[in-house]
This record gives C-alpha cells, sequence and structure tokens, in this order.
C-alpha cells in the first residue's frame, strides 16, 4: 500500500463510521418528532412512546459514534495538515456555522430526551422540531465543504466569496440526498432493529411492532426521493464534475484513468443500484407481509437485512464520493499525494484502524448489552 | 487607521475566543479528571464498609459525571473547530509535528467513552463488586491519560526547545521526544493533580453547604464531604513538590518567564527565589530588561504572587479539615464555612495558574518560535455566527455546570 492509499483508507474507515452515526442521528430525530406529532394529534399513545424509544437511540448513537467525529478531525489535520490550514482559511464561514448547529443540536436532542413527559406537549414537540432541524442543518454545511471539493465555486485565488458556496450546482441535489438518504436509513434501521425485538421477546411488543411498521413506510417512502436526489446529482456532476461522473460511472474515456483506487468505481456504482432495488422490493414485501399477520422468521431475517442493507448503501454512496475525487482532495487545486504529511507514520495504520474496529465493537457490544440484554 | 484598530480588535476577539473555548472546556474536564476517582473511592467503601450512603454518592456522581462528559464532548468539538477556523497555521504545525499526542488522544478518549457507557449500563449487575471498581478505575485512567496527552501539546508550545529546532531556517521537531519529555511529565502532573484538587474541592464544598443549608441525607453529606476533602488534601503536597520542580524548568529552558513571575525588572544577583530556581542562593536570575521585548512580562508576577498566596492559604485549610477527618474530630460551621471558601479558592487558583502559564508564554504560540499575530487566520472576522458561537458556548457551559451543581446540591 503506499502512504496515499494507507491515507485515505484510513480517512474512510474513520469517517463513514461518522457518517454512519450523524446519518441515523438525523435520520432518527425526524422519526422521533414525527412519531411524537402524530401520536399528540392522534392522542396515539404508542406513536409517542415510539418517539420515546428513539430518542433514546439518537442519545446513545451521538454519544458513542458521534465521539468519532474528534478522530476524524485529527486524522484530517495528521494526515494533511497544509489542506487542512487551507480549508481552515478558505471554508471558515460554513464550519464555523457547522460548530453552531453541533452545539445547538447537542442541547436539543438532551432536552428532548431528558424532558420527555416533563413539559408540555406542545413545547416538546417545539424542541423536537428544532431537534430535526438542526440535525439538518449540520450536514447542510458540511456538504457545502464537500460540493466544494467537488467544484471550488466561488473560489478566487485564496479567498472564497461565502454566498457562492451555497450556489453550487451539485449542492442542493447532493443535500437532498443526504438528508432522503439518511432518513430512509433511519427508517430502515429501525425496522430491523424491531423485528429483533420482537423475535427476541425484548421490549415493549406494541411499540416494536409500531417501530416496525413505521421504520419500514418512511424507509420506502423516503428511497424513491433518495433515488430520484441521487439521480439528480449525477445528472449536475455530469453538467459541471465531468471528473467525477467519469469515475463512477465509467463514461467519458478522457478522464478514466485517474488512480487505481477508482478502477472499481463503475462496478461499485452498479452494485449500489442493484442494492437499491433489492431494498425498495425488500422493503414493499415488508409491508404487505406485515399488513398480512404475525411476523414469520423470514420477517426477522428480511427486517435485519434491509437494516443492514441500507447502512451498506449509505457507506457504498460515501466511499463513491470519496473516491471518484481522486487523484484530487479540491478538484483541479488541491492533490492527495502533494500535501499528505510525510512525516505520518503509516506503518501504524493498519494497528490504528484495528483499534478503531476494536473500539466500535465494544461499544457496540456494550449497547446491545445495554439495550437488548438488560 | 481604521482598518489596523480592526485588525487589533480582530487579533484580540481571536485570543478571547481561543481562551474562553479552551478555558470553557477545561472547567468541564477538570471534573471528569476528578469526579472518577471520588466515584470508585465511593464504590470501594460501600464494598468494604457496606455502607449504603457510598452506594448512593457513587451512583449520583456517576450521573453527574455523564452529563459532564457529554457536554465536554460538545465544547471540545467546538474547540476543535474554532482553532481550525481560527489559528489554521496551527493545525498545520500540530498535524505535523504533533500528530502522536492527538492520535493517542483520540484512542484514550474512545477508551473513556466505551468505559463510561459501560460503567454506566453495567451498574444494576455489576455495581457494588471488584469488577465495576476496576472498570471505574479505567475510567480514571482514561480521562488522566487523555489529559496528560493534550497537556502536553501544551506543554511543547511552552518547552519547544526540548523537541524542535531550527535548522537552515526550517523547523525541525522530533515528533516523540516533543510531547515525551521531562518538562511533560512534571508539567501535565501537575496539571492533572490541579484538575483533581479542583474537582475535589467543588464536591467538598457543595456538601459543605448542604450541611450547613440541612438538605439532603445528614450522613450521606458527611459522608461525601469527608471523603472530598479527604481527597482534596492528598495531592496538595505533592502539587506543590511539582509547582517546585514547573520552577527549575522554567529557570533551565525559559529563564525570561521565570524573571517576570519573580517581578525581576532587574537581575537578582542572590537570595532566596535563587535558591529555589537553581539550588543555589548565588545563582544569579538575570532581569527582564536584559531580555528581548517579546519576552518581557512585567506584570505578571501580581498574578503569579497572587496564585501562590491563595494556594498556601487553601492548602493550610484542606490540611486542617483533614486532619479533623481523620481523627474523628468534629467539623464546626465555622470550618464548613471555610470549605466553601476552599472550594473558591480552588477554582481561582487553577485559573491564575493557567492565565500565569498562557499569558507567560504570550506573544508567542510556540515559544520563541511562532507569533500569535503571524498565525491568525486572514479570513477571521467578528460577524454575527462567531458572537453565536460565543453566546451558544457560554450558554452550554453555564448549563452545563448548574445542572449539575443543582443535581449535586439538591439530589446529592
Amino acid at each position: 500500500m503506499t502512504p496515499v492509499d494507507s491515507a485515505l483508507t484510513l480517512f474512510a474507515f474513520t469517517m463513514f463510521t461518522h457518517i454512519l452515526g450523524a446519518s441515523l442521528v438525523l435520520g432518527f430525530s425526524w422519526l422521533a418528532f414525527g412519531f411524537e406529532l402524530i401520536g399528540r394529534t392522534r392522542s396515539a399513545r404508542v406513536y409517542v412512546d415510539s418517539s420515546r424509544a428513539v430518542s433514546k437511540a439518537i442519545v446513545l448513537i451521538y454519544a458513542t459514534i458521534g465521539s468519532l467525529g474528534t478522530a476524524v478531525t485529527v486524522e484530517l489535520f495528521a494526515l494533511w495538515p497544509g489542506f487542512t490550514k487551507s480549508l481552515g482559511i478558505l471554508l471558515w464561514w460554513p464550519f464555523a456555522f457547522v460548530a453552531a448547529m453541533i452545539l445547538s443540536n447537542f442541547l436539543m436532542i438532551a432536552i428532548y430526551w431528558y424532558t420527555f413527559d416533563r413539559i408540555r406537549a406542545s413545547l416538546h414537540l417545539a424542541v423536537g422540531f428544532f431537534m430535526a432541524l438542526t440535525s439538518s442543518l449540520i450536514p447542510l454545511n458540511f456538504r457545502t465543504i464537500i460540493a466544494f471539493t467537488n467544484q471550488p465555486v466561488g473560489m478566487t485565488g485564496n479567498a472564497v466569496e461565502t454566498m457562492l458556496l451555497y450556489a453550487n450546482p451539485s449542492l442542493p441535489p447532493l443535500y437532498a440526498h443526504t438528508v432522503f438518504a439518511s432518513i430512509s436509513t433511519a427508517g430502515f434501521v429501525l425496522c430491523a432493529a424491531a423485528a429483533l425485538g420482537i423475535y427476541l421477546k425484548r421490549g415493549d411488543a406494541n411499540i416494536n411492532t409500531n417501530l416496525l411498521r413505521q421504520g419500514v413506510v418512511a424507509g420506502v417512502a423516503f428511497l424513491v426521493p433518495q433515488a430520484l436526489a441521487g439521480a439528480w446529482y449525477l445528472w449536475t456532476l455530469g453538467g459541471n464534475v465531468p471528473r467525477m461522473f467519469a469515475a463512477i460511472t465509467g463514461l467519458f474515456t478522457t478522464y478514466q484513468v485517474i488512480a487505481d483506487a477508482q478502477c472499481l468505481l463503475p462496478n461499485i456504482f452498479a452494485t449500489k443500484l442493484v442494492l437499491v432495488g433489492c431494498l425498495f422490493l425488500a422493503g414493499m414485501w415488508l409491508m404487505k407481509t406485515e399488513q398480512r399477520g404475525p411476523f414469520s422468521k423470514l420477517g426477522v431475517v428480511v427486517s435485519t437485512t434491509v437494516g443492514l442493507l441500507a447502512s451498506a448503501i449509505i457507506l457504498i454512496g460515501e466511499t463513491m464520493q470519496e473516491y471518484s475525487h481522486l487523484p484530487y482532495l479540491i478538484i483541479d487545486h488541491f492533490k492527495v499525494a502533494e500535501f499528505l504529511n510525510a512525516g505520518f507514520p503509516f506503518s501504524v495504520v493498519g494497528i490504528s484502524i484495528v483499534g478503531f474496529g476494536i473500539f466500535i465493537g465494544i461499544l457496540l457490544a456494550v449497547l446491545y448489552v445495554a439495550y437488548v440484554k438488560k | 487607521m481604521t482598518s489596523l484598530l480592526y485588525d487589533q480588535a480582530g487579533f484580540h476577539l481571536a485570543r478571547f475566543l481561543s481562551a474562553f473555548g479552551i478555558y470553557g472546556h477545561g472547567v468541564l474536564l477538570g471534573f471528569a479528571l476528578g469526579i472518577p476517582w471520588l466515584i470508585v473511592a465511593s464504590e470501594s467503601l460501600w464494598i468494604t464498609r457496606r455502607d449504603e450512603h457510598y452506594k448512593r454518592l457513587a451512583f449520583n456522581w456517576t450521573k453527574a459525571l455523564v452529563i459532564l462528559f457529554g457536554t465536554g464532548a460538545a465544547t471540545g468539538t467546538l474547540m476543535e473547530f474554532g482553532l481550525f477556523t481560527v489559528w489554521p497555521e496551527f493545525i498545520r504545525l500540530g498535524g505535523l509535528y504533533l500528530f502522536y499526542p492527538f492520535f493517542l488522544e483520540v484512542f484514550a478518549f474512545l477508551a473513556e467513552v466505551t468505559l463510561i457507557v459501560l460503567y454506566w449500563v453495567s451498574w444494576s449487575k455489576l455495581g457494588g463488586t471488584w469488577t465495576h471498581v476496576a472498570i471505574g478505575i479505567g475510567v480514571a485512567l482514561g480521562s488522566s491519560i487523555s489529559g496528560f496527552l493534550i497537556t502536553s501539546v501544551n506543554v511543547f508550545m511552552q518547552y519547544p526547545m526540548l523537541g524542535a529546532s531550527v535548522v537552515n531556517g526550517q523547523l525541525q521537531v522530533d515528533v516523540v521526544r516533543s510531547f515525551l519529555n521531562e518538562a511533560s511529565v512534571i508539567t501535565c502532573a501537575h496539571a492533572i493533580l490541579g484538575g483533581w484538587v479542583y474537582a475535589f474541592g467543588i464536591v467538598m464544598g457543595v456538601y459543605a453547604y448542604r450541611l450547613l443549608r440541612g438538605v439532603g441525607s445528614e450522613q450521606t453529606n458527611w459522608a461525601a464531604f469527608k471523603l472530598a476533602s479527604l481527597a482534596f488534601a492528598v495531592p496538595i503536597p505533592v502539587i506543590a513538590f511539582l509547582g517546585d520542580q514547573q520552577g527549575k524548568l522554567l529557570a533551565k529552558y525559559t529563564p525570561a518567564t521565570l524573571a517576570a513571575l519573580e517581578g525581576a525588572y532587574e537581575t537578582i544577583p542572590s537570595g532566596f527565589p535563587n535558591l529555589m530556581a537553581y539550588g543555589d542562593w548565588n545563582t544569579p536570575i538575570k532581569g527582564l530588561i536584559e531580555y528581548p521585548i517579546d519576552f518581557q512580562h512585567p506584570l505578571l508576577y501580581i498574578q503569579w504572587f497572587s496564585k501562590i498566596g491563595l494556594a498556601v492559604v487553601m492548602g493550610l485549610i484542606a490540611l486542617v479539615i483533614a486532619l479533623k477527618v481523620i481523627r474523628g474530630k468534629t467539623i464546626s460551621r465555622t470550618w464548613l464555612s471555610l470549605a466553601i471558601l476552599n472550594t473558591f479558592l480552588a477554582i481561582v487558583v487553577n485559573i491564575l495558574g493557567w492565565y500565569v502559564k498562557e499569558e507567560g508564554r504570550q506573544p508567542w504560540v510556540i515559544y520563541g518560535l511562532v507569533k500569535a499575530s503571524d498565525i491568525l487566520s486572514p479570513t477571521f472576522a467578528i460577524t454575527p455566527a462567531v458572537v453565536a458561537a460565543v453566546a451558544g458556548m457560554l450558554a452550554l457551559a453555564i448549563l452545563g455546570i448548574s445542572y449539575t451543581v443543582y443535581m449535586l446540591v439538591y439530589k446529592g
């Protein structure tokens, strides 16, 4: 492995794990708010209890996988210190905005979870709405940064026109795709968790049944706009960032050979399309089966699979996004290799990844014990 | 002229923001360093004495720790983004030369997160066993290791000559020695023990207040007060010793800072300060006027001597209370009031200590090598977002601390 490969692998591992957690927090936030809204307006207690269960999951994910955000920052400036400096100078506005939103989101999540049934329902709903809103504004600014790395709109010399950052053509489809994908994935993950709960006879059966039903509905319902936003994003890349479009689709032969790591991207893209199709069909099947009556073992297997599949699709999407940039960090401006920290001990990358993996494994085991075995 | 003033205002705002962010985070870190040891001690006493008061204390302190840790993690993220956007060159230097402590800190932090969650969720099954205590010790060690690694970065900023040198105009850094050296061991130990004392002091003050006002169970309050007051007193002599060792480090590596702390405008040829700094009555302490202007801090000794004076008072009160506790003597209301005073002294001494260290290094970010004014981001400006971030950070710090103090005072 070259130092570039090692650096990208380490960063991708941490980043993707963190992004999966962040996506779930975003998706769960809207679902928790939605469930509570339905529960309060229809006076259906099971929806309110479902919302409460989801809010607990948000707290745990935020406190655990969210912590990997620190690792992402450290890796970024340890691996590409000069690039990080440039990002800090050029894109300080979206980073400052993200910081403010992370703080607000943390407060909203804590308040929402702690004040369940302790404050007026309408006020609690308002907190829930702001929790979901701030969860969505964090990726808005991160995606602004990603869109800038696709196509540095607004950059002249060493300065950036802040407002033009938000006028980047790839931002709207990328952001829309992120939000829809997060809600869809959260729905399928809820469905998987609830199906396991029903099968293992853990937790409240009514809540699990409701979470399963609503989870799969949300998963399928948001998968459609997710797919449309994905197509819109790809279309935008075709018109504005042909290098990425070429890397992902294998079309536009002038850009074909860019880096070894990109050779598999068209195959990965094709795999993703197939998986999305499978996810949709499995979701539809679950919706029909679930309406027919008690859940079979096959239903549990399929439910668990859709949760894993949706999560895998998120990771595949991020892989395509990161690797289609190569050999650039910011397309046509900053090359991955040029800005790499030559003094970094790349020989320990493997140990680091194993270390992160062990921690994540222990953490998941602890959460399993806390949630399922308790 | 307007532009110059604006630039100056921006620079000072940037410094204020950074100081505010780092100290805001540090306030919470102090708790994360100290509270786990109190929890471990309390649970151990519960096991050995079968005293339910200690069980209640350990459980409630764990809840407080979880809240403080969550708040600390959020402010830590903010701090990272703040450094990233305001001092991007510092981040570049950190990435180039200090990746080991930062990287290892990520692992220490993950270990801490994992063990805190494990300690919390295993209360119902493992609480009251030595296995659970061992997990608690893991949490305490994780926070101390994390504290060491991050403070070692600050030590490098203070003593870069121990790991860095300029060769042909290029900065060259030994990436291991930059964070593992005599200064980092002494200074980090001093800072970590200072964090413990700060946390123990606040807990001691809270329970002294509860005893004075008759809030909650009197027996539980006494158990907590005695435990915290003993924990508060024990590290103080060690901190004093380490403080003396730090003075010797200053004499050896940054004598201008030593002169500033001693208020030595002109050379002190001999005397007690010379003996303390050099171990020799007659080795002169060179006066500030003999150093370039960038190394002079003529008024820093005021804060320094204030710190020393207050620390001595705090230490004496703490030792008397600890002796009374050990001998089983009655603690009068006067001594309980003095314990509350000691809480405030612990906070002030802690703040003054960090203030003297940071201000004594100015205008350098990395002593003698990199100036703060040279690395401010060219795009940094006073904007509503910056103001909002400061306000938000302040709100979070106040909420976190207020809630914890409220929990400790009224829920025990």
